[in-house]
């Protein structure tokens, strides 16, 4: 039975070769309080851009950081989750966080075909048998999915999809889920968002976000609180 | 606090600039444009003052056509939060003179009511060097030229003269910086920053529509390269180059 929403990518040929190539152009970097991931470099070569367009999977974000940390620091977030969703995965930081500490089932979301593939081929470096359910379903606007705990890192990036985003989760919210939103405080940040803890970004990641020194882990409140 | 910062598309540095045909203007066909060098050192300035959280926001502006929005997509990837595109088809390297870019500037200013402005001393095509002095004119505000240092706290700001560097104090905030080469080294975009500088809002304006005069006050008669430099003379003795520095040359 498959889940509503969700599709396993694993056996099809198009993602094998997806995954191939992300292999090919990145490489593992492990950074410090940092599991392994594929990434890619600040300056990737013209053939790397030529195939990918715009590879936000290939670097760590500062949102999806500050939740993996904050997860880190509270593990029950994780351990008491039967069913975690990573929206807008990207190189699939949390949902590895997440899966590693406990959560039950994670279904690690993007729209994009190579950042679900890239979260895979993360879930497998090493020793790791960690297993994450993938969707590139565009989930924005869609009822409850029947998750507990949902974690959107990096995704109000964009004042007019923080405002659909924002919308969704907090119907979410009032459904009892738990919402955490990851992010160094950009513009589109709806201000009902609840900051839980702040992280100073080390140097290997505020290089690749000029202009943030910090990121936070939010939750996004019930109104009747 | 916001700074707002200049940034001018010109030509990239390393082009070996020719005339064009009319010799009334320089050839700009097919040439690279890049942010100009000082506006660099400026975006990077008003990034750092956000990285140490002395300032919040930071709002790039550039006077152009429609490329000029890619100058300030580098400004967003340097770390800008966001951009204002004045477009214009005048030529911004001689037909928009310095006190139409000033007023425009000011106008602009008016609405964002920026806590600081850092511009570039100068661009590398007009090298007027003006427009900070003008802006800071008719925003009746302090302004600090050539700065090779600036310090937000003491309130002070070390720039550059032909004689050395001097420091000057200025009084409050707003005031309006232009950078010189000293202040800071610029980061590079790189990728993941340019990737994610296509998500920062860049508002347009246009130039016409700001009730600004836009004739310059100066026009351009004739643009010419300098005269290729003509071949050195060996001398024998000290006589003869001291003969020659006197009647030749005119020098002693």
């Amino acid at each position: 039975v498959l889940f509503q929403g969700v599709y396993y990518w694993a056996s099809s040929d198009a993602a094998m070769s997806l995954r191939a190539s992300i292999a090919r152009h990145a490489s593992i970097v492990k950074h410090l309080n940092m599991p392994p991931l594929y990434l890619l470099p600040d300056c990737p070569p013209e053939e790397t851009l030529r195939l990918f367009n715009d590879p936000f999977w290939g670097y760590v974000w500062p949102g999806s950081y500050a939740l993996h940390r904050y997860m880190h620091d509270n593990p029950t977030v994780a351990s008491d989750s039967s069913s975690v969703l990573d929206f807008g995965c990207g190189c699939g930081l949390a949902s590895l966080t997440a899966k590693r500490l406990g959560a039950r089932r994670v279904v690690a979301n993007d729209i994009c075909a190579a950042a679900v593939q890239a979260a895979k081929l993360n879930a497998q470096i090493g020793d790791s048998r960690i297993l994450l359910e993938l969707s590139t379903e565009d989930l924005v606007g869609r009822p409850d999915l029947g998750h507990d705990l949902i974690l959107a890192g990096d995704m109000f990036y964009d004042s007019e999809l923080g405002a659909a985003v924002q919308e969704w989760l907090e119907e979410i919210v009032e459904g009892g889920a738990r919402v955490l939103v990851g992010d160094p405080g950009r513009h589109a940040l709806p201000p009902s968002l609840e900051l839980l803890e702040e992280y100073d970004l080390p140097d290997w990641l505020r290089r690749t976000n000029h202009g943030f020194t910090a990121a936070g882990c939010y939750e996004l409140r019930p109104r009747k609180s | 606090m916001r700074v707002l910062v200049g940034v001018k598309r010109v030509v990239d540095y390393a082009v070996k600039v020719r005339v064009a045909a009319d010799k009334k203007a320089v050839d700009l066909s097919n040439v690279k444009m890049s942010m100009n060098p000082f506006c660099e050192i400026a975006v990077e300035e008003a990034v750092r003052l956000k990285e140490s959280k002395a300032a919040t926001e930071v709002v790039a502006v550039s006077i152009g056509p429609k490329q000029a929005q890619e100058t300030i997509r580098t400004a967003l990837a340097m770390g800008a939060d966001r951009g204002i595109h004045v477009q214009t088809d005048l030529r911004t390297d001689q037909e928009l003179d310095s006190k139409a870019v000033a007023s425009i500037l000011s106008k602009i200013c008016a609405d964002e009511s920026p806590d600081c402005v850092i511009l570039g001393k100068q661009s590398i095509d007009g090298d007027f060097g003006c427009t900070g002095s003008m802006l800071a004119s008719l925003m009746s505000v302090p302004q600090c030229t050539f700065a090779a240092n600036i310090d937000f706290e003491k309130k002070t700001v070390e720039r550059e003269t032909d004689a050395g560097t001097e420091v000057v104090a200025f009084p409050s905030l707003p005031a309006v910086f232009t950078a010189d080469l000293r202040l800071n080294e610029p980061r590079y975009a790189t990728l993941p920053n340019i990737m994610k500088a296509k998500k920062k809002k860049i508002a347009t304006l246009s130039a016409s529509d700001l009730g600004v005069d836009l004739s310059s006050g100066n026009e351009v008669l004739e643009v010419f390269e300098p005269p290729d430099r003509e071949a050195g003379v060996f001398v024998e003795t000290v006589d003869e180059l001291v003969g020659k520095l006197k009647d030749e040359a005119g020098v002693i």
